[in-house]
């Protein structure tokens, strides 16, 4: 590649960080490995970055590629220690790559939405995300019980849920 | 069975289901029940997908404070390795959070059980202590039926808040309500020691917890044994040699032995949890001996043991007239009516002997009433949509604060200073109740206040109607 060819390669594959993050954790739902598979995943779309033609698509390319380092992860780890089957992660795999070709409109909603919530909710997300806050590290600092946490974090996810559909159907409408 | 079509219920359960294995807060057997939607239900991988995709993104957001490195100005080898470590920067950040997170909670969770230790093996400390006006209160005895207690200087102002000690019952019973949602029908002669809101030692005597339907966590410990509840009710008596009867009348408990050194227990930083537990279900009853070993197994049997229907409240005196809603002013109760700029509403209904709230709502009338110990409360309540917090308070100024006692009757969350040993109302149905709040408030109170409390979505619902306050024997 030329040092243009490089640039942009580069740009791809941090704009669409987040994504490879999200398709990753759907089919590994732990969060530790998945910071670990996603990191094995950039490398070999770098050293694999030759073979990306310009112009097509990205995401379903970098998308093949992560699902064979989730793959790579199942065999190297105990199966007991998974929680998906890998008939699961198959169909998984395959339902999502389509779902994240567009979550870019989904990640500027879900940024809009989540400013519109009222500031407890707010503070809610931020220690559950920012702080890497597990429900019962959160239910313990703040006196409440996890189910009642769980719970309030499930209420949150309903009201963005309703808030993404609502913002991405007005700005369809547009 | 129909796994390709499931059922409504179903459907609307799965996005609650979602929820929780994304916090990991799953049991077992939800676990696997979601599992094997997953693998058999498009619809349910669609709403898997939807949901964990906004998650993943929204903990990506906001996890990641610092933005990638340019990568185009550095070589293809350096870029490598730029690349392969930035996840593990945020990764570490993380990590370094949760250890020192792990490293507080590990050291509150050490003095949490060294006090209990503490407390347990020095029962002249722990009796000092339950006269103490500075201990953090535990439960409540909120009836009595003929108690004698076993010296005098145990009988208790059944107005009083308990914080951790002995209770010796010398014959009655008392109903004991734990500020943690449970209670206890203690039956004389009996001790009992205090060790928390959700904790208590038999030393000897019968009980039994007469809990409500909400879900809360209570150890029982005897000499020999641990027996941990979640939400069960069930029965359990000590013989004065130190006999043990498990009785389970519903859901289930799981009793261990105790250990002979405890302090192992706080090294590892366990719960109450042994490798020899065994799990009592419903209708079981398991007899050990004074080792704690298992002697026999048979059915469970209420009989033997005290029940709620014990201290049931009188009935009002009288015709007493229910409040007229209409002849009020309904104002919002302190800072908590809408709060965080949430929508707040009511509406009388039932021609005045009924109030509806909606959305985060908190309304207060004035009742100027003198509270006494054996002042009683009565009202209908239904519910079409949970919230966080359902129930009604007392208060002089219409200040809330920790000194305001709730009564929670319905909703998911659970708070310290409100209270869960009412928290049973299900259904959508108008449902009775009649409480005597004589025990958790005296004296003049100026404002009682309802609530339909929901902090996030602002979607909760209360309806009360035919509110009696009255005086009983």
């Amino acid at each position: 590649m030329n040092p243009e060819e490089t640039e942009k390669f580069v740009q791809l594959l941090t704009a669409h960080q987040s994504r490879l993050y999200a398709y990753i954790r759907s089919l590994l739902p732990d969060s530790n490995a998945v910071q670990d598979v996603l990191q094995e995943t950039n490398i070999v779309l770098w050293r694999r970055s030759e073979e990306f033609e310009a112009g097509s698509n990205f995401v379903a390319w970098a998308c093949k590629v992560a699902y064979y380092q989730v793959l790579a992860f199942y065999r190297d780890n105990k199966r007991d220690s998974l929680v998906f089957n890998i008939e699961l992660v198959s169909l998984l795999a395959k339902q999502n790559e389509e779902k994240l070709a567009d979550s870019q409109n989904l990640q500027r909603a879900l940024s809009c939405c989540v400013s519109k919530l009222p500031e407890q909710s707010r503070r809610l997300i931020q220690q559950r995300y920012a702080s890497g806050g597990s429900v019962q590290s959160i239910a313990a600092e703040q006196g409440r019980s996890v189910g009642a946490v769980s719970q309030t974090l499930y209420r949150i996810r309903q009201l963005l849920q309703e808030c993404v559909q609502k913002t991405l159907a007005s700005e369809q409408g547009e | 069975m129909n796994i390709n079509h499931p059922s409504q219920e179903d459907q609307n359960d799965l996005p609650k289901l979602i929820s929780a294995f994304i916090d990991g807060t799953l049991t077992e057997e939800e676990s696997q029940d979601f599992l094997t939607r997953l693998e058999t239900d498009d619809a349910a991988r669609d709403l898997y997908l939807q949901m964990m995709n906004a998650d993943s993104l929204l903990q990506w957001e906001q996890g990641q404070t610092e933005p990638l490195p340019d990568l185009s100005c550095l070589s293809r080898e350096d870029q490598a390795v730029s690349l392969a470590f930035d996840p593990g920067v945020v990764s570490a950040r993380k990590q370094l959070v949760f250890m020192r997170f792990a490293l507080a909670t590990t050291i509150a969770v050490c003095v949490c059980l060294v006090g209990l230790l503490a407390m347990e093996s020095s029962p002249t400390q722990a009796r000092a202590q339950f006269d103490s006006s500075e201990g953090v209160p535990a439960a409540m005895i909120i009836e009595e039926q003929n108690a004698i207690w076993e010296r005098t200087e145990w009988t208790q102002d059944v107005s009083k808040p308990l914080v951790p000690g002995w209770l010796k019952l010398k014959s009655g019973q008392v109903l004991i309500d734990f500020l943690g949602g449970t209670s206890i029908a203690l039956q004389g002669p009996a001790e009992l020691g205090l060790n928390a809101n959700n904790r208590a030692f038999l030393r000897s005597g019968r009980l039994a917890t007469v809990g409500t339907s909400r879900v809360h966590d209570f150890t029982l410990t005897t000499e020999n044994l641990t027996i941990v509840s979640q939400s069960a009710n069930f029965g359990l008596s000590v013989t004065s040699d130190n006999q043990t009867e498990v009785h389970v009348f519903e859901g289930r408990v799981t009793v261990s032995r105790a250990q002979s050194q405890p302090e192992k227990e706080i090294e590892q930083d366990q719960p109450p949890e042994f490798s020899d537990a065994i799990v009592v279900e419903a209708g079981q009853a398991i007899v050990f001996d004074h080792a704690g070993q298992e002697l026999s197994r048979q059915l469970a049997d209420r009989v033997l043991f005290p029940s709620r229907s014990l201290f049931s409240v009188a009935d009002p005196p009288g015709d007493i007239p229910a409040l007229n809603f209409a002849e009020h002013q309904i104002q919002p109760y302190s800072f908590q009516d809408g709060q965080f700029e949430l929508p707040t509403d009511y509406q009388v209904i039932d021609q005045g002997k009924g109030l509806r709230l909606w959305g985060n709502a908190w309304k207060t009338i004035e009742i100027n009433r003198e509270i006494t110990p054996n002042t009683v409360i009565e009202f209908d309540f239904r519910c079409a949509h949970e919230g966080q917090i359902h129930g009604f308070g007392f208060d002089t100024d219409n200040q809330y604060g920790d000194q305001n006692y709730v009564f929670q009757i319905y909703g998911y969350e659970v708070r310290p200073g409100i209270g869960q040993q009412f928290n049973t109302y299900s259904g959508t149905d108008w449902r009775r109740f009649r409480i005597r709040v004589g025990r958790y408030y005296s004296g003049k109170q100026r404002y009682l206040f309802f609530l339909a409390d929901e902090d996030v979505i602002a979607r909760a619902e209360s309806q009360f109607r035919n509110v009696r306050i009255y005086e009983t024997p």
